[in-house]
């Protein structure tokens, strides 16, 4: 019953989502003809552009057009991209594997990276080298990442040239292991550098938080070690929290890479939305608004589900434990 | 036990990564020839028919005629031909071993197939007022043919410049969105190997050119669209030879590695007048002000920092050329006399006004190109110290019925035919403005249909001297194309004048080698 | 003998932001093998961080200097955190005061146990440290130890939780034990067992025991030699019987007087004036001399050194000097009994204020399973009166204070406050300006119940703001003043937030808050448990006070049954959401009826070692407790629950 209520949740904010869509974009200053002819929008007629119009299906008012999109969408049509001519969704699946390997691999390494981190904070707390990984943290959290990725592409690619700056693969090289990895490693260093501090000092925070919890106490008074102490009791004390930031932390990483793929002109779906965004490409632009969405929405409630089988537990427990606290 | 299973998973991607790093290994294109890496637009579709310039047409496809460094009609696909006068038919003779890519032989019925599609107002080409006067096309044999026009032309020579398609591929097909343009199959010195969409076209040598082929095995259309990451690209060697900005290109004068090839372009750029606006039916006499109040060597030093020429009409760069005209040099008293003359008077504010309506008109520039949006805003500020309310707007859509005034960018480097007749003249199909002029009408035509090359030099000065008595646009500037290559490259021919974005560097590239 | 611990002159400085705090000054005492030694002091005396001192388990800003401290023969005070790991849990080792936080929630009992075994025999097998953790379990007296460690922390009561602390730190076998407040969060009736299991341990195993506590009862059942500690110095040493006894330092007098088992009834409490002070830096002399009502001149220049009063005995006060004048406060004769007490003023029989009519309220605590918090509860509450409702953890009076104040809809029954029943929707809305005015409550936690970002002026004038009513003096900050001075605080304290106050001072500031509204009916629920003897028999006058001047109703909610048997007038005793018996405090003390009422107060610590030692205590294990019983009177205005058979008085 709470799936299905949980189910018609999920589609009906992706059906106002894709209303939104729809008409902001159709309302958005912007010549979507530009996008399908390309520079001979410009020399058209204003005959040539009705014309032009009319088969494309703009000319008539715009709930008009969105019920027939819906229509479409609805027996899976969703349409053809005016830019590339082919169905949005063999656009998309073609370059949707490079965001995911650069945003899925980015995950993985900012939270293992961030959970080091932060143990490695929390275990020199107040000492030198914690306070200046702080401190190296904030200044790196703060820095703009297309400035990060520019910089890294002038020390690299032009003057050390030993690293590529742009692309997902070299031409002709049909795309190797060893050089699809070649080409990630620059932008996959923007986009740990850009999150990787954020996570990092949530754990450091909450491990620190546990380590002043009484049954830490208790253990030094046994006589265990700090490092007993640190990683069979605070870690285990704090990842639950931290997994249910990584569900919420999906759609912001993998959002986040558009910056990213735009300055290293890496072909995923970052520059392909940023390009439907700005040259009126409406159906590509629906398609990938659709699917962010749907992503966000499933990431909370996944992060949601987490809570709910870590709280309850935690919530009954607590009811217990005022019943029967001093007896 | 935690501790050891993060720090496993840890070392274990670690070492995935460099495991991935070194398999990979060498640098590609080492062993495999020799390769021309070039930084290019994005394309969708390659369709020389339809389209009007692409650069990467040249190497796929050959017309029946091919243009040289002095931009003169040579052979192409048809190694000779005739002109009948009297029929005014011109009729080819094509080459007999030419292939197509897949192997099929060329013929004549593809000729045929190609311009009738072009012709064919259904397709909606750009190229079609080109062929406007073609009457019939008829196929002699399998490598004969002949075009019969109803007015002669001496430009249709240039005009067969255009690609040949085949017909066995294209027959039935839609020519706007067939499936071909994104896999074309061409008679060029290079074949197409691969299209990584959105990031490179990749094309091989065609041994079996049926010309001289090419000495560089590979050529890569790399598509770079942003100018700044075309200069980075070059700097840090991943890209051979690129188009740049001036001020980018001038950071490679003199360095080492590198060759710089200023080229000139018949590419002008100025601002078009509307005459479909009615602003224009009664303000028609305040042009010549317009034009004499354009600093135009400012305008090349400060935006194209000096990569250029001040422009007065539009065959500059052409043999027919008459400088001879008025040049509406810049000349701001003059510019006032003309408007005093024509009634008006200048207000407190500096502006001029004429009969309570102050002068002044709006130009707009399509969005994307920041070279035309800084011409437009600078001619605009000159005009303003005139005393004329210039502004410039930048609209999303083009809209050719209502704007009163665009930048125009585009010219042509053949003949001088190519981009007047169907520009200036009345109701042809390039005339966006609806610039009429009896006189230029029958001037163009005049040099159109003789090939005597004193008459028509004669027609050509008649027609730009009609011009710049009745101005159709207020002629800016031409714009230089720079290209920066590796100096390895041989071959590139620095004398060449360009086309309409610096088109037309390839001509000869099956002479081109690189050095290693 | 050789002594297991010997301490002599230990200090211990905190670094803070504040500057520098001396939280222990000048420590000196030894300990034997097998004793039981206890620390009692109040808050911020500095005994909690001696006993991590001792342990070396302080904060990094903590500086700690000892001319000797000697454990089980070795040095330690050169030792490093290696070195001291080596020790903790095998030598020494020390259980905490809240059993809930000290384990940790993620692991079961057994892990728990299992992993201190470890740490000190770490090559056994796993199934000879199963065995330990079986018999540590059962030395600490856990019931089915078998199915116990495998159940998690949150699944066990508190009692049940302490012990396995216990369990925990004594899986290294060590010589000596430090307990910091090891009863404190425990019932009463638990605590008793507690204590019990480690004199039991003390005799079994031969551990010495350091046991720290503010609860004087806890020193007379438990420890062999006591200490009492103030401002960071030890004041007092001596046996048991000598303490109570024959104390000789006004603070040790003080003290006892405070109990309000010891209080004569009628008479005010005897609370010690003024408060401890903060220690950075402490006062020159004697600490203690600014609230000494004996204090000699001398007290305020120098610290008095230790005094002998006996070769077991020794007493840091000038008054032992011989030079000093004689002093004599007076034999403290503990109370004898219940039947000793002088029977007190009859409550007014005014008409009902409060009246509560079976009384049901339930939580849903998973799917299936509910809790009754409270089940079929009536009583009424007389205008001018004190009713106390006493009952363990778990027992419901909570629930039962906020059901009264309508936070919690209880789900059946009436509860009528001043012929409105409030558990009607439509009736409480409409007289709730009545309502919200006219019954006020105060909390236990006082941190938690004043908001850390107001001033108290403005904490105590928020009821009168929200409730747009004028105040009597005035402004709204003159009024806060008035109440501030009424409940004995100084107006300067208007301007502070209560994180910079003590417990005491939160406690008054949230009576003040409460009395601003001139309320009928004051609703506390525990608001003395948390604060030290001192302090809390300064509340309590208060409210004695209250009642007198201004006939003040209160409904008093505790567990403590000294200061409800000193403050109330009628008691309700509650167990499990029931009310099990009711009746006048006397007669309640006098002649308990029900089994429950009957444990409860054989549970209540008699701060006499002599008696209080080897008393054996009642268990209550939950039956006649049927669905069938019936709450009958069985004498004037005594009622009790049972199963309808009148029973011979006992």
């Amino acid at each position: 019953m709470r799936a299905l209520k949980r189910l018609l949740a999920f589609l009906i904010s992706l059906l106002i989502l894709s209303a939104a869509v729809f008409w902001i974009a159709r309302l958005a200053p912007g010549d979507p003809l530009a996008s399908y002819y390309g520079e001979r929008a410009e020399k058209m007629s204003p005959q040539q552009r009705a014309q032009a119009e009319a088969d494309l299906g703009l000319d008539r008012p715009i709930h008009v057009q969105y019920i027939r999109w819906l229509r479409n969408a609805l027996h899976g049509d969703f349409g053809i991209s005016f830019k590339y001519k082919t169905d949005v969704w063999q656009v998309i699946r073609g370059r949707a594997g490079n965001t995911l390997l650069l945003g899925g691999l980015g995950f993985v390494l900012i939270f293992s990276l961030a959970l080091g981190l932060g143990i490695l904070c929390a275990w020199f707390e107040d000492r030198p080298l914690d306070r200046i990984v702080c401190k190296a943290g904030t200044v790196l959290s703060c820095v703009p990442e297309f400035w990060l990725s520019l910089l890294l592409i002038l020390i690299f690619a032009v003057y050390l040239r030993v690293l590529p700056s742009s692309g997902a693969w070299s031409i002709g090289d049909g795309g190797s292991a060893g050089d699809r990895a070649r080409h990630l490693i620059l932008p996959m260093t923007v986009v740990v550098a850009g999150h990787l501090w954020y996570y990092a000092y949530m754990i450091r925070n909450r491990l620190l938080e546990e380590v002043r919890a009484d049954y830490v106490l208790l253990a030094r008074s046994e006589g265990l070690a700090k490092r007993s102490i640190l990683f069979r009791h605070c870690l285990r004390n704090a990842i639950p929290s931290y997994l249910s930031i990584m569900a919420i932390a999906v759609p912001h990483i993998m959002g986040g890479t558009y910056i990213v793929e735009t300055v290293f002109s890496y072909p995923g779906l970052g520059t392909l939305s940023y390009e439907s965004a700005r040259y009126q490409d409406y159906n590509l632009l629906m398609v990938l608004c659709l699917l962010s969405g749907a992503v966000v929405i499933l990431c909370n409630m996944l992060a949601q589900a987490v809570n709910e089988r870590i709280d309850p537990r935690i919530r009954a427990r607590q009811a217990v434990e005022e019943v029967s606290d001093r007896g | 036990m935690n501790k050891f299973r993060s720090l496993l998973s840890l070392i274990l991607a670690a070492a995935l990564l460099t495991g991935l790093c070194a398999c990979g290994g060498a640098p590609a294109g080492e062993d495999q020839g020799s390769t021309l890496v070039y930084a290019s637009g994005d394309y969708t579709r390659i369709n020389p028919a339809m389209d009007e310039h692409g650069e990467i047409n040249i190497l796929l496809f050959d017309g029946l005629t091919a243009h040289d460094g002095d931009n003169a009609v040579v052979p192409g696909l048809a190694e000779s031909w005739e002109f009948d006068e009297a029929a005014c038919a011109y009729t080819f003779h094509m080459a007999e071993n030419a292939r197509w890519h897949d192997g099929q032989p060329v013929t004549a019925e593809d000729v045929k197939f190609t311009i009738e599609a072009i012709m064919d107002p259904a397709n909606g080409s750009e190229n079609a007022p080109n062929y406007e006067d073609v009457t019939a096309i008829d196929v002699l044999d399998e490598h004969t043919v002949r075009f019969t026009l109803d007015a002669p032309n001496a430009a249709f020579l240039d005009y067969m410049t255009m690609a040949v398609l085949p017909k066995h591929l294209l027959e039935g097909e839609d020519f706007q969105t067939s499936d071909f343009f994104r896999h074309p199959i061409g008679t060029g010195p290079y074949k197409l190997e691969s299209w990584d969409e959105g990031q490179a076209i990749t094309l091989v040598k065609n041994e079996d050119y049926f010309k001289t082929p090419a000495k560089i095995d590979r050529i890569v259309f790399k598509i770079v669209p942003d100018d700044n990451a075309r200069a980075m690209q070059m700097r840090s060697g991943e890209l051979d030879l690129a188009l740049l900005t001036p001020r980018d290109a001038e950071g490679f004068a003199g360095q080492e590695g590198y060759a710089v090839y200023d080229m000139k372009t018949s590419d002008y750029r100025g601002i078009l007048f509307n005459f479909h606006n009615p602003y224009w039916t009664e303000n028609r006499d305040i042009i010549p002000a317009v034009c004499c109040g354009i600093d135009r060597e400012a305008i090349v030093n400060s935006v194209i920092l000096g990569h250029g020429e001040a422009a007065y009409g539009p065959l500059q760069r052409n043999i027919y050329n008459c400088p001879d005209v008025d040049h509406y040099d810049y000349d701001p008293a003059r510019a006032e006399q003309i408007l005093t003359q024509a009634g008006a008077e200048k207000g407190a504010d500096g502006f001029y006004y004429r009969d309570g309506e102050k002068l002044g008109f709006v130009i707009s520039v399509g969005a994307g190109d920041q070279v035309r949006v800084d011409i437009a805003q600078a001619a605009a500020q000159q005009l303003r110290q005139i005393g004329l309310d210039v502004t410039v707007d930048i609209p999303a859509v083009v809209d050719w019925g209502g704007q009163m005034a665009y930048l125009i960018g585009w010219g042509s480097p053949f003949d001088a035919d190519d981009h007047t007749y169907k520009v200036f003249g009345t109701d042809k199909g390039a005339n966006y403005s609806g610039y009429s002029n009896a006189d230029v009408d029958r001037y163009l035509t005049e040099a159109r249909q003789s090939d005597d090359p004193a008459v028509r030099a004669q027609a050509y000065a008649g027609f730009q001297k009609a011009l710049a008595e009745d101005p159709a646009y207020a002629f800016i500037c031409y714009i230089d194309a720079d290209y920066v290559a590796k100096d390895t490259i041989r071959g590139i021919d620095p004398d060449k004048v360009m086309g309409h974005h610096g088109v037309g560097i390839f001509w000869n590239v099956t002479e081109w080698e690189i050095e290693s | 003998m050789e002594k297991l611990l010997q301490v002599e002159h230990l200090s211990v400085t905190f670094d803070g932001p504040a500057g520098t705090v001396e939280a222990v000054r000048d420590v000196s005492f030894d300990l034997a093998p097998g004793e039981i030694l206890a620390i009692v002091g109040e808050s911020g005396c500095g005994k909690s961080v001696l006993c991590k001192a001792l342990m070396k388990l302080l904060p990094s800003n903590a500086r700690t200097g000892a001319e000797r401290l000697t454990v089980d023969g070795a040095d330690i005070r050169s030792f490093g955190e290696r070195a001291m790991q080596k020790l903790r849990g095998r030598v020494f080792s020390m259980v905490f005061q809240d059993p809930m936080t000290s384990l940790d929630p993620t692991y079961t009992v057994g892990a728990q146990i299992a992993e201190a075994v470890l740490v000190h025999q770490p090559k056994l097998s796993k199934e000879q440290v199963r065995r330990r953790v079986l018999e540590l379990l059962a030395l600490v007296g856990v019931d089915q130890p078998e199915a116990r460690a495998k159940l998690y922390p949150y699944d066990l009561s508190g009692g049940q939780r302490q012990r396995v602390v216990l369990a925990v730190a004594l899986a290294g076998r060590p010589k000596l034990l430090i307990a910091d407040e090891p009863t404190t969060a425990l019932d009463v009736t638990v605590q008793a067992q507690i204590l019990d299991l480690m004199r039991d341990i003390q005799k079994k195993l031969g551990t010495a025991t350091i046991l720290v506590t503010h609860d004087l009862g806890v020193v007379a059942r438990a420890a062999d030699r006591v200490a009492v500690m103030y401002a960071g110095r030890i004041v007092e040493t001596g046996t048991a019987e000598e303490i109570f006894a024959d104390s000789r330092h006004p603070y040790t007098w003080g003290l006892l007087r405070s109990l309000p088992s010891l209080a004569a009834p009628g008479q005010p409490l005897y609370a010690i004036p003024g408060m401890p002070p903060t220690l950075s830096p402490p006062p020159k002399g004697d600490a203690f001399a600014c609230r000494n009502r004996y204090a000699l001149a001398i007290d305020y220049d120098q610290a008095p050194p230790m005094f002998r009063v006996t070769d077991t005995h020794f007493a840091a006060t000038w008054l032992l000097d011989p030079r000093a004048p004689k002093v004599d406060p007076g034999a403290f004769e503990p109370d004898t009994g219940p039947a000793g007490a002088a029977p007190r003023h009859a409550p007014p029989a005014g008409e009902a204020l409060l009246d509560v009519r079976h009384l049901g309220c339930s939580f849903r605590l998973t799917k299936d399973r509910s809790l009754r918090a409270v089940d079929d509860v009536s009583f009424q509450i007389r205008a001018g009166e004190i009713f106390g409702l006493v009952g363990e953890s778990g027992s419901g009076k909570s629930t039962l204070a906020r059901c009264v104040m309508n936070i919690l809809r209880p789900q059946s029954g009436q509860i009528v406050y001043k012929g409105v029943d409030v558990c009607d929707p439509a009736r409480a809305r409409a007289h709730r300006r009545l309502l919200r005015q006219d019954r006020q409550i105060i909390f236990q936690d006082s941190a938690s119940s004043l908001d850390p970002r107001m001033k108290v002026a403005d904490i105590i004038a928020e009821p009168m703001a929200v409730n747009h009513i004028t105040p009597p003096r005035g402004t709204l900050r003159e009024e806060a003043a008035f109440q501030l001075r009424y409940v004995g605080m100084d107006p300067v304290y208007l301007d502070k937030y209560p994180p910079e106050l003590s417990g005491g001072q939160r406690q008054r500031v949230a009576i003040a808050r409460a009395l601003a509204m001139e309320p009928s009916l004051l609703v506390a629920d525990e608001p003395v448990a948390a604060l030290d003897v001192s302090i809390q028999a300064q509340i309590i006058n208060l409210f004695k006070h209250l009642q007198a001047e201004h006939g003040f109703t209160f409904l008093f909610i505790a567990h403590d049954l000294a200061v409800v048997r000193y403050l109330c007038d009628r008691v309700g005793v509650l167990y499990q959401g029931k009310l099990v018996e009711l009746a006048p405090t006397e007669e309640l003390f006098a002649r308990p009826r029900h089994p429950y009422t009957k444990a409860l107060l054989a549970a209540i610590p008699i701060p006499d070692p002599r008696r209080e030692r080897g008393r054996p205590l009642f268990s209550f294990d939950g039956t006649c407790l049927g669905a069938q019983s019936v709450f009958a009177q069985v004498a004037p205005g005594h009622f009790v629950l049972g199963s309808g058979e009148p029973e011979a008085a006992t």
